[in-house]
């Protein structure tokens, strides 16, 4: 019985260390692999940075001689282009740089530079990122198109403007707003995809550095996405467009409430008065949020009496419309 | 004799194309990154004309400003700046500085503006 079971033990013991030294085996080979790829990775990073360096350090000499050197030879262009283009990070270091000396030089030297652009071939690379199937890739082309003010073909615009990627529509919407010297919004018309809050808020921004006439916000109240037409709204009160009041008041009683809710912050914000007896009417039946902003309405261009209207909220079960009320009516009260 | 100009300025493109453009113009040019390599520099050197950034790291451009002010009244100087606030500018004068440039800037421009500087 002992013989066996030392047999047993024997056997089982053998196979064990067969195991141990095969696991061993392949966890060392596998360590090995990891560092040598380790080793790979920073040696690729250090050529890369290296390469990185050498090609700023020309370039940027390259460029100042081109700018400010009276004795540039425009051959010296055709040599770079040939000699110093050759790669993707090339190519890629070089249009950044470019972009960077377009939105640091104004004048004589941003033609310039933008006339390098062109000479330096970029516009070509540009024009394959803008139909890259990567999207950040896409974002990069158009970001370079608005940026040195490089006209794309109309059908590709649109196309990127309904982009699947929401970083890529955003891109679009600032080229069409960039580019279109008299009707920034028009690609709304052409806008299949929701505007998101983020978006608004870009093309908000670019709006208000816009330097021609802000366009008739009213044209897309009409639009089929609900997020185009909160954000004209929203933009007829930030531009004080009093001429589009009329078509905003329908608003008040639409039955979507985020419509309802932009419409009156319009009318606050604009002081729009006959607002509020439009929505006194159906108070009641409003949602919380919705009755909570026809108060603020009341309370910052309403008067007392129209509050008042409303007392009966003071005996209702809803606590907080309760503190809402007293709120207002404090404020009338001061 | 050269005359010398310090550009104090943390982007790197702009500081490049600056010393370019003024020793091409014929001026001795010293670079500072950053406010406090640009203090060290104003302790030990003297300067025919400053061109300075207002936002800076370390020390901003308006501290320096009130050094050079202290130290060197006579010393020029122009600010090259993004900002474009009317109260920004009008401190800036204030304080005594020359000039006020705002970026994007024309760099043939700016090369004038030096020389009518340096000539007052």
């Amino acid at each position: 019985m002992e013989q066996i079971y030392e047999n047993i033990y024997y056997n089982d013991w053998e196979w064990i260390v067969k195991l141990n030294i095969l696991v061993s085996f392949v966890l060392i080979l596998l360590s090995l692999i990891l560092i040598l790829f380790i080793l790979y990775l920073r040696l690729f990073k250090n050529s890369r940075n290296l390469k990185k360096a050498e090609h700023y350090s020309r370039l940027s000499d390259f460029i100042n001689n081109y700018l400010f050197d009276p004795d540039f030879d425009e051959t010296e262009t055709e040599n770079f282009k040939n000699n110093f283009l050759k790669t993707n990070l090339q190519k890629k270091i070089t249009t950044k740089e470019i972009l960077i000396y377009n939105q640091n030089f104004k004048g004589e030297a941003n033609d310039s530079i933008k006339k390098l652009f062109f000479s330096l071939d970029l516009d070509n690379i540009v024009f394959k990122d803008l139909k890259s199937l990567k999207w950040h890739r896409r974002t990069r082309g158009l970001y370079t198109v608005s940026s040195m003010g490089i006209k794309i073909q109309e059908s590709l615009a649109v196309k990127l403007l309904n982009d699947k990627r929401s970083e890529v529509r955003l891109q679009a919407l600032l080229y069409f707003i960039k580019l279109s010297q008299k009707y920034p919004l028009n690609f709304l018309y052409r806008l299949e995809e929701p505007l998101t809050i983020w978006q608004q808020v870009y093309l908000e921004d670019a709006l208000k550095k816009y330097e021609e006439q802000v366009p008739d916000f009213s044209k897309w109240l009409t639009h089929k996405q609900q997020s185009v037409v909160i954000f004209c709204i929203k933009q007829i009160a930030v531009f004080n467009q009093y001429e589009n009041i009329d078509q905003v008041m329908p608003f008040l009683e639409s039955p979507e409430e985020e419509l309802k809710r932009a419409a009156i912050r319009c009318m606050r914000k604009i002081g729009h008065e006959e607002a509020i007896d439009v929505l006194l009417t159906n108070f009641a039946t409003e949602s919380t949020e919705i009755k909570k902003e026809i108060l603020k309405l009341i309370t910052q261009i309403g008067d007392f009496n129209q509050l008042q209207t409303l007392s009966g909220l003071l005996t209702g079960n809803d606590e907080e419309m309760k503190i809402e009320y007293l709120k207002a009516e404090e404020h009338f009260l001061k | 004799m050269k005359k010398r100009i310090l550009v104090i300025e943390d982007n790197p493109m702009v500081v490049k194309s600056l010393e370019f453009k003024l020793n091409k113009d014929g001026y001795e040019v010293t670079v500072a990154p950053d406010g406090r390599v640009a203090t060290e520099i104003l302790k030990n050197n003297n300067f025919d004309l400053v061109i300075t950034d207002l936002m800076l790291p370390f020390v901003t451009g308006s501290q320096l400003i009130e050094l050079i002010k202290k130290e060197t009244p006579e010393t020029p100087i122009i600010v090259l700046s993004t900002a474009t606030q009317e109260d920004i500018i009008m401190d800036a004068f204030t304080m005594g500085v020359d000039d006020f440039i705002t970026k994007p800037f024309s760099p043939n421009e700016l090369s004038l503006r030096v020389k009518r500087s340096l000539s007052k």
